[in-house]
């Protein structure tokens, strides 16, 4: 049940930004108390970019009560890493995020921008593999492809730069899902 | 990191992982003076058997020879408690497997004994064995176990082990030299536990000497006065199973005598002093 309510927020979080890209466009302001009213616009855009940032950090958090995994290296002494290969996945969310992002600016009313956000998030979820947070990214996380030596590709979300599938040690993972983990085990 | 695995049953059966994180068993402390298999070697409490260079062996299962990698498998939903063939417990290089068997499934109403105590309908619960039915240490590709019949069903084909001896091979057991039938008694009649003593029996007796044979019944006539033995055919009288054990077991050197005492004895499962 946890880890359904959880790849919800995750979704939830990869997808805001377009929330966040429509309200700038639509130049909509935060009703400030007549005091504050000297605030320029942008401090409500910098607001609205901060709660998927600030909900991202939560997500994090969260991520320390999932099912834990391990990619260490060899337990018989050898130390012989169990990854064949390592591919960088980081510009690989770019085009779906433009697409993303190309739709909240042109979304004319904000009834679109509901349906069309609530299609995008059905599907961001249900693809599984793809739940791609830029803002993953200001935080430091990286995003990779790995295959194991057994052939298995997954997906992993980590601090750590990975270069050389014989040097990878992973021995602290959680499991989003099947395909997806993230590395708690620093950088 | 230690990982509980399940495989589920059938051909297609699949493996998925469980938990994580976890040491579900212990490893056993008397695990240093193993024996090989032998179906009629009774062990004792602080003994295993084992198999060496277990990985070349024809029962070994694809799981063990790849790498044991976590993320391989995907996390169990929707498996039917009933699904379940066997629980594997991998903890740091050593693989602990359980069968899952139905007296391990408790399908009754339970609690937690706890503060906040919940009563638990329909949610049936799977206990664990203190002792794992076979322990596979990859390091020394070395799998122990206690029962055969317990793992049979996890590795396939380590039932060979499990010698008797066929009904054509006790047929032509019963029709040796040294054996003369009588009462009605025939090789269909011959139960699996003289089956299998005839196994290894006939693979003693192929390597004795024509002096040894001779030697071999001076002893068992010795020890086995209840069976008749006629030492100008050289034959021995077999009117049932009785007389078949008392013979197979005067043929792998059973009987000896307490120095002490002097008093003639059997030993019921037999090892050897290295």
């Amino acid at each position: 049940m946890f880890n359904f309510l959880y790849r919800l927020f995750l979704t939830l979080n990869s997808t805001s930004l377009i929330i966040v890209v429509f309200l700038v466009k639509e130049k909509i302001n935060i009703p400030w108390p007549a005091q504050l009213s000297f605030l320029p616009y942008y401090t409500a855009y910098i607001i609205y970019f901060l709660v998927p940032v600030f909900l991202t950090f939560i997500s994090l958090l969260l991520s320390n009560l999932l099912d834990s995994d391990s990619l260490e290296k060899e337990d018989d002494g050898k130390g012989i890493s169990k990854i064949m290969e390592v591919e960088q996945a980081n510009n690989a969310f770019l085009p779906s995020y433009l697409g993303y992002f190309f739709v909240a600016l042109s979304v004319p009313y904000f009834e679109t921008l509901v349906f069309v956000f609530i299609l995008l998030f059905i599907f961001t979820y249900f693809s599984q593999t793809l739940y791609f947070n830029p803002l993953f990214l200001i935080i430091k996380y990286q995003f990779y492809y790995l295959t194991t030596t057994n052939n298995i590709k997954i997906f992993l979300i980590t601090k750590k730069e990975l270069k050389d599938p014989k040097d990878i040690d992973l021995p602290k993972l959680k499991r989003i899902n099947n395909f997806t983990f993230i590395d708690k085990g620093g950088r | 990191m230690n990982h509980l695995v399940v495989k589920t049953k059938g051909r297609d059966g699949k493996i998925f992982k469980v938990f994580s994180d976890k040491q579900v068993y212990e490893l056993p402390t008397d695990l240093d003076n193993p024996k090989p298999y032998n179906s009629d070697y009774k062990l004792e409490d602080d003994e295993w058997f084992y198999i060496p260079e277990f990985s070349k062996t024809s029962f070994c299962i694809d799981f063990l020879k790849k790498k044991f990698i976590s993320t391989d498998y995907a996390q169990m939903s929707d498996v039917k408690i009933e699904n379940l063939h066997y629980l594997c417990s991998y903890q740091t290089g050593v693989y602990f497997f359980q069968n899952v068997t139905p007296s391990l499934i408790i399908r009754k109403k339970w609690f937690k004994f706890t503060d906040s105590p919940v009563l638990e309908d329909n949610a049936p619960i799977i206990t664990i064995n203190d002792r794992a039915d076979a322990i596979y240490i990859k390091s020394t590709d070395t799998l122990y176990f206690k029962k055969l019949a317990a793992i049979t069903t996890i590795f396939k084909g380590i039932i060979e082990l499990y010698k008797e001896a066929t009904q054509a091979e006790t047929e032509d057991f019963l029709k040796s030299s040294f054996i003369h039938i009588e009462n009605d008694y025939d090789s269909s009649k011959v139960k699996t536990a003289n089956r299998k003593r005839i196994a290894l029996a006939m693979e003693t007796f192929k390597n004795f000497s024509a002096t040894q044979k001779k030697t071999i019944f001076e002893y068992i006539k010795e020890y086995c006065k209840a069976l008749p033995f006629d030492a100008k055919k050289m034959m021995f009288t077999i009117t049932g199973e009785e007389d078949l054990k008392d013979l197979l077991w005067g043929i792998e050197q059973r009987y000896y005598t307490t120095p002490i005492g002097n008093e003639k004895m059997v030993a019921n499962s037999v090892s050897k002093i290295d």
